[in-house]
C-alpha cells in the first residue's frame, strides 16, 4: 500500500503523512529523512519536523540518496520525506554537479519500488512547486520539469493520493481513510 | 468563522460578496478592523510575525467572520529569507484558522469547493 501525500509551504502535509502512519496502526514506524542539514534554517526545519514527529514512534533512517540501499522492517510502516529534497540529492549527488535527471528519476522510483516491496505501508510526500509562474535559469527549469514528472510517476504508484490544503486533506485518488475531501457547491 | 482560500484571481471576494449579500464597505484589509469580510490576509502578514493574537480578537468580535487569504505556498522556495518565512507564515495561519473555521472553502477558476464543514450562509 503507497500513499502520495502533497501541498504547498506550510500546508500541515507532513503532519497529516505522520497521522496516516500512526492511524494505520502498524507499530513498526519508519521515517526515512532526506534532508540534508545545511544552514540555520535547514537546521530550525529538521527540529520541527522532530518535535511533530517525538512520540509518534518513529525510528529515523537518514539518507540523502540512493533510498534501494537500506532495508526497513518487513511489515512497517515507512514515511519517506520528502521526494524534492531526494530529488535534489540525487541529481546534484555528492559533488554537487547535476548529472542526467531521468537517471536521478530512476534511481528514485527504484528506491519507491524496493521500499514498497518491503513496507506494508509507505507514505511519500512530495512539494507542489509548480504554481507560482516564475521563469527561472534552465538548470531550475529542468529540475522542476523532472521533478514534476517524478511526482506524477509517484501519484501513478500510489494506492492513494492526498493534496493538503491549510491542514485539510483532499483526495484526489484512492479509497479514504478518513472521510473527508473536496465537494463541489 | 468561514476561511475562504486559493490562488490570486480565482473569484473569491466576488463569490463571498454574492454570498452575503453586503457590499465593499463590508470588506477590511486589517482584521483590526473587524467588519464581516476580512480580505488579502497573505498582505497583512507581511508586516505580522506573531498574527494569532489579534486573529483571536477578531474571532472574539465577529465569530460570523469571513476570511479570505490567498494560496502562495505552491511556487518554488524563495531564495529571500524574509520572503520564505512569509510563505511560511501565511500556510501555518492558515492551518491554525482553517482548524478553528466551521467552514473552509477552496476558490478554484471562480468555483467553490468546501473542503471543512458548511457554510454558515446557507
Amino acid at each position: 500500500m503507497q500513499v502520495y501525500v502533497s501541498g504547498g509551504s506550510g500546508s500541515g502535509k507532513s503532519a497529516f503523512a505522520e497521522s496516516l502512519i500512526v492511524q494505520s496502526g502498524i507499530r513498526e514506524r519508519i521515517y526515512i529523512a532526506t534532508m540534508a542539514p545545511f544552514g540555520q534554517e535547514g537546521q530550525i526545519r529538521i527540529a520541527r519536523h522532530r518535535a511533530l514527529r517525538a512520540g509518534k514512534g518513529f525510528t529515523t533512517i537518514e539518507k540523502l540518496r540512493g533510498l534501494a540501499e537500506i532495508e526497513v522492517p518487513a511489515g512497517c510502516a515507512a514515511l519517506l520525506e520528502d521526494l524534492t529534497n531526494l530529488f535534489a540529492n540525487e541529481w546534484f549527488g555528492t559533488e554537487g554537479k547535476p548529472g542526467a535527471p531521468a537517471q536521478a528519476a530512476a534511481q528514485v522510483l527504484d528506491g519507491l519500488c524496493h521500499l514498497n516491496d518491503t513496507a506494508s505501508l509507505l507514505v511519500v510526500v512530495g512539494n507542489d512547486l509548480f504554481s507560482d509562474g516564475a521563469e527561472y535559469d534552465a538548470e531550475m527549469m529542468e529540475y522542476l520539469r523532472n521533478l514534476a514528472a517524478l511526482n506524477c510517476a509517484a501519484a501513478a504508484m500510489a494506492d492513494e493520493v492526498y493534496e493538503v490544503v491549510c491542514g485539510i486533506p483532499i483526495r484526489h485518488k484512492g479509497h479514504p481513510h478518513i472521510n473527508k475531501g473536496a465537494s463541489q457547491i | 468563522m468561514t476561511l475562504v482560500i486559493g490562488g490570486a484571481g480565482q473569484g473569491k471576494l466576488e463569490y463571498v460578496l454574492s454570498q452575503l449579500h453586503v457590499g465593499k464597505d463590508e470588506v477590511s484589509y486589517d482584521p483590526e478592523a473587524a467588519k464581516a469580510v476580512v480580505a488579502g490576509l497573505e498582505t497583512w502578514l507581511r508586516g505580522e510575525t506573531e498574527p494569532m493574537p489579534v486573529l483571536e480578537r477578531l474571532l472574539e468580535d465577529r465569530p460570523d467572520v469571513v476570511i479570505l487569504c490567498n494560496e502562495v505556498g505552491s511556487g518554488v522556495v524563495p531564495m529571500d529569507r524574509e520572503e520564505r518565512a512569509w510563505r511560511e507564515r501565511v500556510g501555518r495561519t492558515c492551518c491554525a484558522l482553517a482548524e478553528r473555521a466551521s467552514c473552509v472553502i477552496r476558490m478554484y477558476c471562480g468555483i467553490p469547493s468546501i473542503i471543512k464543514g458548511e457554510p454558515e450562509w446557507n
